[in-house]
């Protein structure tokens, strides 16, 4: 099955690298396919430097896919992450 | 022709030395690949071969900031990403491995460069320090440097070759013509203690290999062609340094007042490869080993083994006795793969020892782990921001239920002091009372400091008020020594304080006898002791404690120890003394 999220960066910095390895790290470790999509700009979740080149900057909006067993808590989870501003001190 | 370049101070020290210019970019020329099999083969092993060496340098780094850095670059290696667009060019196109690789970074590249946040336009670096690394090994080239007086002059340095080159301790100085005190380079530089000028624009062009150049990295500066004059009091001032460092080795590490008083110095140890450097500037042991490089960046608390293996080598590097501080974490560190939910404010939340007897799991792994540690070594530990005297007895229990549990597992292990950070105001107030339930105390001036002034150590607009030399701080300074003394308890300085020109002298006057210091500040510290009388300074202290602003403070301080220290002041390229160095 198929889930979808759409959620805000709200980071300073955005998607940036320590960020991004983050991100991937976490969407590494669902067995579902996730997929990022900024602007009709599509990346794998897996790939660090797919994230990274969404230049996923503060304010913008970004479409997690999930396909799969796990995929409505890896859609949960990296929605959970990125509202937490990936885990930076405000 | 002597030339002048300003940049920014990255690691201070002085250096001089010939120029070996690394110039960016290796040229690469469309070529048709010969043998599209073998060229897929040249392209794993230059990957492989590129990454075992970026794993060895995260080795070497384990637990700095500069991990993080290497960490991401690693993910890039292994990104499939990459990895694809380069094969599928080999397949298409039928080019070189080389040609492949360099037009899939271009490729990967450009949407970063396009982008309007500066932030992403700077990463466009990372995958062109990647592809530059890769490049290297697919051309079976190898960093080598000729030996001694090398100073190296580029535009910036991937982390995988800072690394390397670094670390043959073959580098005296390092300038660079992009970057900031921020950038990676200027990070692996201070852990490798290189002196380092970054964003010094238009070097690159300027230098000739094997040219004479001074790296000023006090001053910001470098002095291309200098003159024989400078090049020669720089090069003394480093031999100076030099022959002082290995006298302090055959010396041991105690510094001595011109009055005959003993001071020891201990070493604030992050990275364990800080430790043989400790040793070597004279240090008589760890005084703080900061505990949480064992976890920052790792998904999972580091195993009870683990942290007996880390205290034990730590001691085996110094021969000597090792203070191991409880995880530090939370507040402005938070490790990462943690969810501490949020706090309002983070300086007065969830973190040290707070954090560590919340996650009660935390607290008692590393006691067990320092317990056995100490079966034959001498380890101390010491408790983060302790507050109050309930949080020292719980955690004095949960050490006896340590005990405990190792005599079940029937696991050998050692006697450890305790030691309390006094570090917030509280503590201070009640500092005797807080003596009478540890062995030791350790005062963390910089947290005393914010806390007590209430002022945000990260805002340089509030700089000014921070002040190490305000009375309110002299009084705690004074009131936690009388407290110490008074229950026949050691107390050491292991903040900013004791490598401060001004303060230092001031807490000798107030009676410290013991600080820790960072490695590289060693001998700056042990120099000053042995140049002022410590009688002097206490009757300084003494007058000091009726001031009323640190202004009065600083002058007082300056009229005493002025004549002894300034010639020390000025070796170190401190040219205003008010500020810390």
């Amino acid at each position: 099955m198929t889930q979808v999220g759409t959620f805000t960066i709200i980071n300073e910095l955005g998607m940036h690298a320590r960020a991004a390895a983050k991100l991937v790290k976490l969407a590494g470790s669902f067995s579902s396919t996730v997929q990022l999509e900024k602007e009709g700009q599509v990346a794998d979740a897996k790939s660090v430097m797919g994230v990274l080149l969404l230049c996923g900057a503060k304010g913008s909006s970004v479409t997690v896919r999930a396909t799969g067993e796990d995929a409505s808590e890896a859609v949960e989870k990296i929605g959970a992450l990125i509202a937490d501003r990936f885990g930076e001190p405000r | 022709m002597r030339t002048l370049f300003r940049g920014f101070s990255a690691c201070a020290g002085t250096a001089v030395g010939s120029a070996v210019v690394i110039s960016r970019g290796r040229a690469v020329r469309k070529t048709p690949a010969g043998d599209i099999a073998a060229e897929h083969q040249r392209l794993a092993e230059a990957m492989e071969g590129a990454r075992a060496e970026l794993t060895n340098a995260r080795a070497e780094l384990a637990g700095h900031d500069a991990e993080l850095v290497l960490n991401v670059h690693l993910m890039m290696h292994g990104d499939d990403l990459l990895a694809r667009a380069i094969k599928r060019r080999i397949d298409d196109e039928g080019v070189s491995a080389d040609w492949a690789l360099r037009a899939a970074v271009d490729e990967l590249k450009s949407p970063l460069l396009a982008s309007s946040a500066s932030y992403f336009r700077e990463r466009a670096e990372d995958i062109e320090h990647v592809g530059q690394h890769i490049l290297r090994h697919l051309r079976g080239e190898t960093l080598t440097l000729p030996n001694g007086g090398n100073v190296l002059v580029t535009h910036e340095l991937s982390p995988a070759d800072a690394v390397q080159l670094l670390s043959t301790g073959n580098v005296e100085g390092l300038v660079t013509a992009t970057g900031s005190a921020r950038s990676h380079t200027a990070i692996l530089a201070r852990a490798f203690d290189v002196p380092t000028v970054v964003g010094a624009r238009g070097i690159v062009s300027a230098v000739r290999d094997a040219e004479r150049l001074i790296v000023d990295g006090t001053n910001a500066r470098v002095i291309v062609g200098p003159t024989a004059r400078e090049a020669d009091e720089v090069a003394a001032r480093g031999a100076r340094y030099r022959a002082y460092r290995s006298s302090l080795v055959s010396e041991g590490g105690d510094a001595v007042s011109v009055d005959g008083v003993e001071v020891t110095l201990r070493a604030n140890v992050e990275l364990p490869r800080e430790a043989s450097r400790a040793v070597r500037c004279g240090a008589r042991g760890i005084g703080l080993l900061r505990s949480e490089f064992l976890y920052l960046d790792a998904d999972e608390p580091p195993s009870e083994d683990a942290q007996v293996a880390a205290y034990r080598e730590a001691a085996r590097a110094v021969g000597d006795v090792v203070v191991v501080r409880t995880f530090d974490l939370g507040g402005d560190k938070l490790p990462s793969g943690h969810r501490l939910g949020h706090s309002r404010n983070p300086a007065l939340g969830l973190r040290a020892i707070r954090l560590t007897m919340w996650r009660g799991s935390l607290m008692r792994t590393q006691l067990r782990a320092v317990l056995r540690a100490a079966h034959q070594h001498e380890i101390r530990v010491l408790f983060p921001l302790v507050s109050t005297v309930s949080e020292l007895r719980a955690v004095k229990v949960l050490l006896e239920e340590c005990r405990a549990e190792l005599r079940d597992r029937e696991e050998p292990f050692g006697d450890v002091a305790v030691g309390a950070m006094i570090e917030v105001p509280s503590a201070a107030l009640q500092v005797c009372a807080i003596s009478e339930e540890v062995d030791f105390l350790a005062v963390g001036t910089n947290d005393l400091i914010q806390y007590t002034l209430a002022v945000d150590r990260s805002d340089p607009r509030l700089a000014h008020l921070a002040d190490p030399l305000s009375p309110a701080i002299l009084s705690l300074l004074h009131s936690i020594r009388v407290a110490a003394e008074t229950s026949g308890r050691p107390v050491s300085i292991c903040g900013d304080v004791a490598t401060h020109p001004l303060a230092l002298p001031l807490a000798l006057g107030l009676g410290y006898r013991e600080f820790s210091v960072p490695p590289s500040a060693l001998v700056f510290v042990r120099e000053c002791i042995r140049r002022v009388e410590v009688k002097q300074l206490a009757e300084m202290a003494t007058e000091a404690l009726t001031l009323r602003t640190a202004a009065e403070v600083k002058a007082l301080i300056d009229a005493t120890v002025g004549d002894a220290l300034r010639t020390l002041w000025t070796e170190q390229g401190i040219a205003d003394p008010v500020s810390p160095i």
